[in-house]
């Protein structure tokens, strides 16, 4: 690998769920792919700003993994990006330290492909939820990467997520290359 | 004596007791004047109830060993080995300059020097009873200058043995002793403390197992019972002191499961019986040599008490004790003791003295435990107040800004609170009887005042009508509850932030509507057991939400259970309450385990 990924997964509630539990064991399964479990490392909300900038820096490729819910990212996450992502860090004319690295977002959505469409229950197309992470990547001058979405996930076969999982597997040892 | 005879006389000891003591307790004299007080009306030169004292002082003398054993209960091997210098130094010292000027002071009223040496090393040593106990009741006991009069005070109770090896020698006729018997009594009473100290550790702890697994409390309390009157006995047969091999035993079983049950099952056998020892205390105080020689028993009084005094001030400044205890210390171990009189009562049986010697100086020693408390007494309204008073304006120069908070009981709860107002620009007025390190957190823009933090004048020196908030840090459920109702009465615009050491402490704390209320263990066992969740392979987040989940709902159970609770005067009830409350609790938080259907995935 000549791109280093940093995996920054994000789920509350990761013992109920099968799909993003699947994934991120496939993920942990390659070595050289750094896991940054936000849930499990700060689960009272107290993030170690100066460590996860040092960790953003280590890596080129920074991959999200999380689940959709109420059309957006889980909580901490939010305060993630809230906090790390400084001014003077992140974005602002004396520090563009992320410029070049990947924004790379990986998203399961319980609801099916088709109800996200202004004919379905959720009107509108999922890429209309994601102006938000795109002008994120877009102030850091980083590079937005097409998102993997699986929908329908509480509808999911075993093996539907088992094949998603490795997809998304196969893509980053792909785009590491 | 008829069986109705002891009765007669335990419902007279007892009926006394009930009258005086809470009496002397009420008019801020203290329970030991009480029980001496007592004594004296009792006794045959005031009601004549009682004329056979020597059959109560043996009996009582079973207090002050009961006590020691508990004191060793409180004393870990580990802590008591600490106290190495303060027992051998302090102790060595405070015994060897006291007896010598004691000493001097007798040969200058014209005593032969054989006698005069008797004296002093007679009235060196303090009374254990009365000095602990006057340490305890002021909560003083765990400070550095309460360890120190402790490590005097059993330093004492060592010394005592080869003081009475020595007595043979210091008798005008009479065989000469053997060359080194002291030393020889001494190392003999060292290799003994050694064997028992060894078959205890080994012996004693599967006995206490095999019986606290029978469930059968007064067993285990006979045993409690059983283990200390035989290592008094097994000490008394060796003529050591019964006390030091209670004091022994209870040190052995400091680290012990049984810790505090055997603390629950002697304490009240301790309290009474300490009671009627100061009783016995106050019947043989022999006014008929007082009546006789007035003068020369208050040139006694006065003088060696003046000289111990001085001699402990002395000591005091040479080991560094904090200066606002120092008074205290020299005042709390200037008495007395009970050694004194079994010193005084062999030499006399012994003809090393006359009798009139030995009932003249014995009165004096009875004396000075009934002046000892009154002299507390007056430390405590008169002197301290004044001292504190001065050190507070001192500190005024240092300081001039009023603090918004007060934080009072600055040790590991406190101190913690401290440092966070510290660390985030809050300044902070402490009040503690010893706060650590006193200059280091002086240096830092803490104002402190030393002492009982439950006096109006105190608090109100440290700033309360112009503070905001007030920490009530303090551990001791009853002055911790005496401080929130002091300045809820005094100083109502305070916001009172309350530590609460358990379930039962946090209902009285509701009672008293204090805002902010946080059991001192609660949160950190929480945290832990969300550590162990996570080690059981939960995810860290879910792990902290069944603890939050879990702190939510203890919260509410008490706020549910607290209305039945409100009758604070029913003490009895207290435990089973309690108990009551534990289950119900458990029942509930069985149904906690989470049952919702959130939809991430």
């Amino acid at each position: 690998m000549i791109k280093k990924i940093l995996v920054v997964f994000a789920h509350p509630a990761r013992h109920k769920s099968r799909a993003n539990r699947q994934i991120l064991e496939t993920l942990k399964s390659i070595p050289e792919i750094t896991i940054n479990d936000l849930y499990e490392k700060y689960p009272y909300f107290h993030i170690d700003v100066r460590q996860e900038q040092k960790l953003l820096l280590d890596h080129d490729i920074i991959f999200f993994q999380h689940p959709f819910y109420w059309y957006n990212m889980p909580p901490l996450l939010k305060l993630w990006f809230d906090e790390v992502f400084e001014i003077g860090f992140a974005y602002g004319t004396s520090g563009e330290q992320l410029k070049g690295k990947d924004f790379f977002v990986s998203i399961t959505a319980g609801g099916p492909f088709e109800s996200y469409s202004p004919q379905g229950y959720n009107n509108y197309s999922f890429e209309q939820f994601l102006p938000a992470y795109i002008q994120t990547a877009q102030l850091c001058k980083m590079v937005w990467k097409e998102p993997v979405v699986f929908h329908g996930v509480n509808q999911a076969s075993d093996a539907d997520i088992k094949f998603h999982a490795d997809k998304i597997k196969n893509i980053l040892l792909e785009i590491s290359k | 004596m008829t069986s109705h005879g002891f009765l007669a006389i335990a419902v007279v000891l007892l009926f006394s007791a009930v009258i005086f003591v809470p009496f002397f307790k009420k008019i801020g004299l203290g329970s030991i004047l009480g029980y001496l007080t007592a004594g004296v009306v009792l006794g045959p030169w005031v009601l004549k109830v009682i004329i056979n004292v020597d059959d109560i002082v043996k009996f009582s003398e079973f207090g002050v060993v009961m006590f020691l054993f508990l004191i060793g209960l409180e004393l870990e091997p580990k802590k008591l080995w600490g106290l190495r210098l303060p027992i051998f130094g302090m102790g060595g010292a405070q015994v060897i300059l006291n007896s010598v000027l004691i000493a001097i002071f007798a040969k200058i009223l014209g005593l032969t020097w054989p006698l005069a040496c008797l004296a002093g090393m007679g009235f060196s040593l303090s009374s254990t009873a009365i000095g602990l106990q006057a340490l305890q009741e002021r909560n003083l006991i765990n400070t550095t200058s309460g360890q120190s009069a402790f490590s005097i005070l059993l330093f004492q109770d060592m010394a005592v043995i080869p003081m009475m090896a020595l007595l043979p020698l210091l008798a005008a006729v009479g065989p000469l002793p053997e060359q080194g018997s002291a030393v020889v009594g001494f190392l003999k009473v060292m290799g003994i403390i050694l064997v028992v100290i060894f078959l205890g550790r080994i012996l004693i702890r599967p006995v206490l197992k095999i019986v606290a697994s029978s469930h059968l409390r007064e067993i285990f309390t006979a045993l409690a019972l059983l283990l200390i009157l035989s290592m008094a006995w097994l000490m008394a047969t060796l003529e050591i002191s019964m006390g030091l091999g209670a004091f022994i035993a209870g040190v052995l079983l400091a680290d012990s499961e049984y810790r505090k049950a055997l603390e629950t099952d002697i304490e009240p056998f301790k309290g009474l019986l300490l009671g009627l020892f100061f009783m016995s205390v106050g019947m043989g105080i022999n006014f008929q040599s007082i009546f006789d020689q007035p003068g020369l028993i208050a040139i006694w009084l006065l003088g060696f008490i003046s000289i111990k005094i001085f001699v402990h001030l002395f000591l005091a400044q040479v080991f560094s004790l904090p200066k606002a205890q120092r008074l205290f210390f020299s005042l709390v171990i200037s008495q007395g003791g009970e050694f004194a009189f079994v010193l005084f009562g062999l030499a006399q049986a012994t003809a090393v003295i006359s009798h009139e010697q030995g009932g003249i100086w014995m009165a004096v020693v009875a004396l000075s435990m009934l002046t000892s408390p009154l002299l507390n007494g007056l430390y405590d309204r008169l002197l301290q107040p004044y001292l504190e008073g001065r050190s507070g304006l001192e500190q005024d120069k240092i300081v001039n800004e009023e603090n918004p908070v007060i934080i009072a009981g600055f040790g590991r709860f406190g101190q913690i609170i401290g440092r966070l107002l510290y660390a985030n620009g809050i300044r902070a007025t402490v009040l503690d009887f010893e706060p650590d390190q006193i200059e280091l957190l002086r240096k830092f823009g803490f104002k402190i005042y030393y002492g009982d933090a439950t006096r109006l004048d105190l608090i109100e020196s440290a700033g309360a009508a112009k503070a905001k908030v007030l920490v009530v840090a303090i551990d001791d459920v009853e002055s911790n509850l005496k401080l929130v109702d002091l300045a809820q009465k005094h100083f109502p615009h305070l916001k009172i932030v309350a530590r609460a050491r358990n379930v039962q402490h946090y209902y009285s704390l509701i009672d008293r509507n204090v805002g902010v209320i946080e059991r001192e263990l609660f949160e950190s066992s929480l945290k832990m057991g969300t550590e162990v969740l996570k080690l059981m392979g939960w995810p860290a987040a879910r792990a902290v939400k069944a603890g939050h989940k879990f702190r939510d709902h203890n919260i509410a159970m008490i706020f549910e259970l607290h209305p039945a609770r409100s009758n604070e005067k029913e003490l009895i009830s207290k435990a089973k309450e309690a108990r009551a409350d534990l289950e119900k609790m458990f029942e509930e938080e069985k149904q906690l385990l989470e049952n919702s259907k959130t939809g991430w995935d």
